[in-house]
């Protein structure tokens, strides 16, 4: 036994063992010189962010840095994540070691697809990489990381593909299609870690994870729809579908509108103000087919490459003003209509979609702090706002999403709180009221609001107050007697900030 | 009123009038202190037809007049087998509820053993204690088996939320005592005499327990005088301290030297809804005048002004005077528990209703409902608007409950109807549902043999076959082992 072990079995695992070092080896020369290649183009970017305080937004909170990554991918081109650099006062980054890095400004941003563009006097040694203009999706496929430390050290990470999928990036209204993997090394992924094939091509920028194992990649494919890189960077804007759908996979609700199973189809259950649909869709249409593709009952598509995709996928392919054909079941009839495609213009919402960090606009009157209602304000309460911040301004969030802004309703204005003066005794105890009508009038907006509060020939004016309906009488030429003790006892510089109306 | 009830009443009415009675000693009490041991076992929300685990636990309890023994609620909830045992012996009891007050989080144990009354002197109930004046806490709590007694001062009395409810609030006095697991319901003593009832405690700091005083027990034992439990009235009313601002003083023309508190929530349902107006000031209760921030002195303290109601019997009158346009003006309401479609309380000895239509088994929207799926976070943001609203908005005043979707019980009747559970039933073909009952006629009797049923805040329909889920119906139960397809 002892001869045979010696004789045969030993050679064989030391020719194994050999073998495995030898791809070792391998893998270590291919990994050190990719890191070679590759070194003057991932570049580590730092962002310092300044957020006004909701709670005081004449002041603002402490400046914070935030890092991340990104890729050089032209001549002073820097391609990085939205979410690195969104609403950022001072961006800078760093090549290598060296001492002082290099100031940049945001060129383009796309935030349905969560990319920057930026620019600045790049070093000499930065060297754009090619980004193909596809990423393939192999499964199981081996995944390179590449980022740099704070010291400009180059690090490597690995994974591994697993799969494709669409999902909405950020705050966008638009799916995306977007490569999973799984770790297999190093935990640093997200923030724009860059990522690479076995071969050293470029794939993709990493983004948010989904659980300690897995990152999401936004590919080549979608890298290359949001900016059109050869006319100057511009943003690309693709279409908006402005529509929501869900299944149709209950067996009597098919029967109900007359669809056999094989028939396919989902169900329009929410048409929006801005996007594709926004004019020809209604809720309760069931969409069969669009672009020429027929949809399954879930609202996919057969997908040449990835298999089974969701309809919204179509629209991030084409971009605004191109056209797409539906085909539709209105009141049983099968019904074919043109969607033209348009974007979503964030600005045009009462409530935006994309958080921003722009000075607040607020009128403090007699120690009354009055805001307009942003999804910032209720993210004040933190991560798990939906938990935390009250119902009644949640609520009023969700009712207003979605909405256009219209002569009658540009803004839902929120009682924030009140400071605390001789004239408001007995009235501290408000806070975080929406402020529904004025006088029994809808308030239009902040700007209204102010005109009537400064309206000091008016003896009372009656704010009514959701949650509950809750009348609040104020006297305009009381809080005016009070704002200038206020404004020195809680050092407020300026009584108002209101952004002038664009027309 | 049954001849049991009527002896309960003259027992009730003796126990007040020895209330006054010499004080008992150190020895008598320890006498008087009971363990509790309790078995309970209650439904599950979700699946309503089934009960939970069989849990075991135990508290403390005190005898007074007629042998009975006074404990919290909390300890003897959604109980199956109750036995008590004194200081001194080793014989337990069998026990039973008579009558139990999860409001005030207060029951009364009967023994049917007449040797359980042998030798026994009942504890009296003594008068609020002054701030500051030493007590001392009998129980049982964790730590050991025997009897422990604490000392220690009283710090405050105010009203308080009784953690047991959830949602109501009742005098309580603070006291440093430790009050531990296990000491609930055991009697906390002065001069010796009951002052309260030890029964809950704060986690979050040193040396904090809570009592419930002698008036709130003294009330539960006028309550069920009669022979039933009718809970604590309320007055449904949310106010504000507006009349502290010099300017809605002005506006409102409320003379130099009044005060009182605004009205600014009523509830439907409740008798100040009809009566009282959003805006009214509210200046005096029971002849009490009510400070600006909502007090009023009442027995040397200075308590919120609701404990005038807090003292009264459901049915008895509420005297109020308030400020309308200008004008004083009285008003009467007669004192009414809540009446509400959506029970905030947390549910104890409930069976809860369901009724299942084609594997999809309904259940009432509640308190307890929402405990059973991880509590509030569970709840998508409409039905939280909707908990709270419910019992405040016109609009569901006719409600009597709100049917939910606990549950759907895997069939080829309702294949890829998952999703809707936990939605609540707003319409079936159209017709507003204001109770699960009538969602039971709604779907049975409809005309259409595909119903569509809607639920609040979803843009998809639930549409299932009449015909097909009342002919599958039977060969669900049978195969999840549910011996009935309803219980309303």
């Amino acid at each position: 036994m002892n001869e045979t072990l010696r004789e045969k079995i030993l050679p064989v695992l030391a020719i194994g063992l050999s073998a495995v070092l030898a791809s070792c080896s391998t893998f270590h020369v291919e990994s050190e010189r990719l890191k070679a290649e590759i070194d003057n183009s991932v570049v580590r970017i730092t962002a310092t962010v300044q957020m006004p305080s909701y709670h005081a937004p004449w002041i603002w909170h402490q400046p914070v840095s935030r890092s991340g990554q990104g890729v050089v991918v032209g001549k002073n081109l820097v391609l990085t994540l939205a979410s690195n650099v969104m609403n950022a006062k001072v961006i800078r980054m760093t090549i290598g070691t060296e001492p002082t890095p290099t100031p940049l400004t945001i060129k383009a941003i796309n935030y349905d697809s969560n990319l920057a563009l930026l620019t600045g006097n790049l070093p000499p040694e930065a060297k754009p990489l090619d980004i193909p203009p596809v990423s393939v999706f192999k499964h199981a496929a081996p995944l390179r990381m590449y980022w740099k430390t704070g010291n400009g050290t180059i690090v490597e990470g690995s994974a591994v593909l697993d799969k494709a999928d669409t999902r909405y990036n950020f705050n966008s209204f638009q799916t995306q299609i977007m490569f999973h993997a799984i770790r297999s090394s190093h935990p640093q992924t997200g923030y724009g870690v860059p990522v690479f094939d076995n071969d050293g091509h470029f794939f993709g920028l990493a983004t948010q994870g989904g659980n300690e194992y897995d990152f999401i990649i936004i590919i080549c494919d979608t890298i290359a729809r949001s900016f059109d890189l050869k006319k100057g960077a511009e943003v690309c804007a693709t279409g908006m579908p402005g529509f929501n759908v869900s299944p149709l996979t209950q067996t009597y609700l098919r029967r109900k509108l007359g669809l056999a199973n094989t028939d396919g189809g989902c169900l329009v259950t929410k048409v929006l103000q801005q996007g594709a649909g926004s004019k020809q869709l209604k809720k309760g249409d069931v969409l069969l087919a669009l672009d020429g593709h027929p949809l399954d009952a879930w609202g996919r598509y057969k997908h040449p490459l990835f298999g089974p995709t969701f309809q919204s996928h179509l629209f991030s392919e084409h971009f605004v003003t191109e056209p797409m054909k539906a085909t539709i079941v209105r009141d049983k009839k099968k019904i074919d209509i043109d969607l033209k495609l348009s974007d979503i213009d964030d600005s045009k919402w009462i409530i935006p979609v994309n958080p921003s960090y722009k000075p607040v606009d607020y009128l403090v009157r007699g120690g009354f702090v009055f805001l307009p209602l942003t999804l910032t304000y209720v993210k004040e309460w933190g991560g798990d706002y939906m938990n935390k911040a009250p119902i009644s301004l949640l609520s009023a969030l969700s009712k207003a999403r979605g909405k256009l802004k219209t002569p009658e309703k540009r803004e839902v204005v929120v009682l924030s709180r009140v400071l605390s003066h001789p004239t408001n005794i007995g009235l501290q105890e408000f806070g975080d009221n929406i402020v529904e009508e004025v006088d029994g009038k809808p308030l239009k907006s902040l700007a209204e609001l102010k005109e009537i509060l400064n309206d000091t020939s008016r003896k009372v004016v009656k704010l009514t107050l959701l949650p509950g309906r809750i009348p609040l009488w104020l006297s305009p030429a009381t809080l005016k007697s009070a704002d200038k003790e206020v404004k020195l006892r809680y050092g407020i510089n300026q009584l108002e900030r209101l952004t002038p109306r664009r027309k | 009123m049954t001849l049991y009830t009527r002896r309960l009443a003259a027992m009730a009415a003796m126990y007040l009038c020895f209330s006054a009675l010499p004080k008992a000693t150190s020895a008598d009490i320890k006498d008087s202190v009971i363990k509790v041991r309790c078995m309970s076992q209650s439904y599950s929300f979700v699946e309503p037809w089934k009960k939970t685990q069989i849990r075991g636990g135990t508290g403390t309890g005190f005898v007074i007049e007629g042998g009975l023994i006074i404990t919290n609620a909390h300890v003897v909830s959604d109980a199956r087998y109750i036995e008590v045992q004194k200081y001194s012996g080793a014989k337990r009891f069998p026990a039973k509820v008579k009558f139990i007050s999860h409001c005030c989080d207060l029951a009364l144990l009967e023994i049917d053993d007449p040797s359980f009354k042998k030798n026994m002197k009942p504890l009296k109930l003594g008068s609020l204690p002054k701030i500051d004046s030493v007590v001392t806490t009998y129980g049982y709590p964790l730590g050991g088996l025997q009897l422990s007694v604490t000392k220690g001062v009283v710090s405050r009395i105010e009203m308080r939320t009784y953690a047991h409810p959830g949602g109501d609030q009742h005098l309580t006095i603070q006291t440093d005592a430790a009050i531990n697991p296990g000491n609930s319901g055991g009697p906390v003593i002065q001069n010796g005499k009951v002052i309260g009832v030890a029964f809950q405690g704060l986690t979050a700091a040193d040396n904090v327990g809570y009592m419930i005083p002698s008036v709130v027990v003294r009330h539960f034992l006028k309550d069920i005088a009669d022979g039933k439990v009718d809970d604590y009235p309320d007055l449904a009313v949310e106010y504000s301290a507006y009349c502290l601002n010099p300017a809605f003083r002005g506006i409102v023309a409320l003379p130099p030297g009044m005060s009182g508190v605004v009205v600014t929530k009523l509830f439907p349902g409740m008798p100040a809804y009809h009566k009282l107006k959003q805006m009214d000031i509210i200046t005096a209760i029971g002849g009490k005048i009510i400070s600006n921030d909502g007090f009023i002195n009442l027995d040397g303290l200075k308590v919120r002004f609701a404990e005038v109601v807090e003292r009264m019997q459901v049915g008895e009158n509420i005297p109020l005077e308030i400020w309308r346009d200008g004008k004083k003006k009285l008003v009467n309401l007669k004192a009414a528990s809540w009446k509400m479609p959506i029970t905030l309380r947390n549910p104890y000895d409930v069976v809860p209703k369901y009724y299942i239509f084609g594997g999809l088994a309904f259940t009432v929207f509640s308190r307890g409902y929402i405990s059973a799926i991880g509590g509030w976070r569970a709840l998508p943001l409409y039905l939280k608007e909707l908990f709270i609203n419910a019992n405040a908005d016109e609009t569901y005043a006719s409600y009597e409950n709100f049917a939910v979707l606990a549950k759907v019980l895997p069939d080829k009747v309702n294949v890829n109807m998952g999703k809707f559970v936990g939605q609540v039933v707003e319409t079936v073909d159209g017709v507003t549902i204001k109770s699960i009952e009538q969602l039971k006629s709604a779907l049975e009797n409809s005309k259409n043999d595909l119903v569509e049923i809607r639920f609040v805040g979803c843009d998809v329909p639930l549409i299932i076959s009449k015909k097909d889920a009342l002919s599958r119906n039977g060969a669900i139960l049978k195969e999840y082992h549910i011996p009935n397809g309803e219980r309303l």
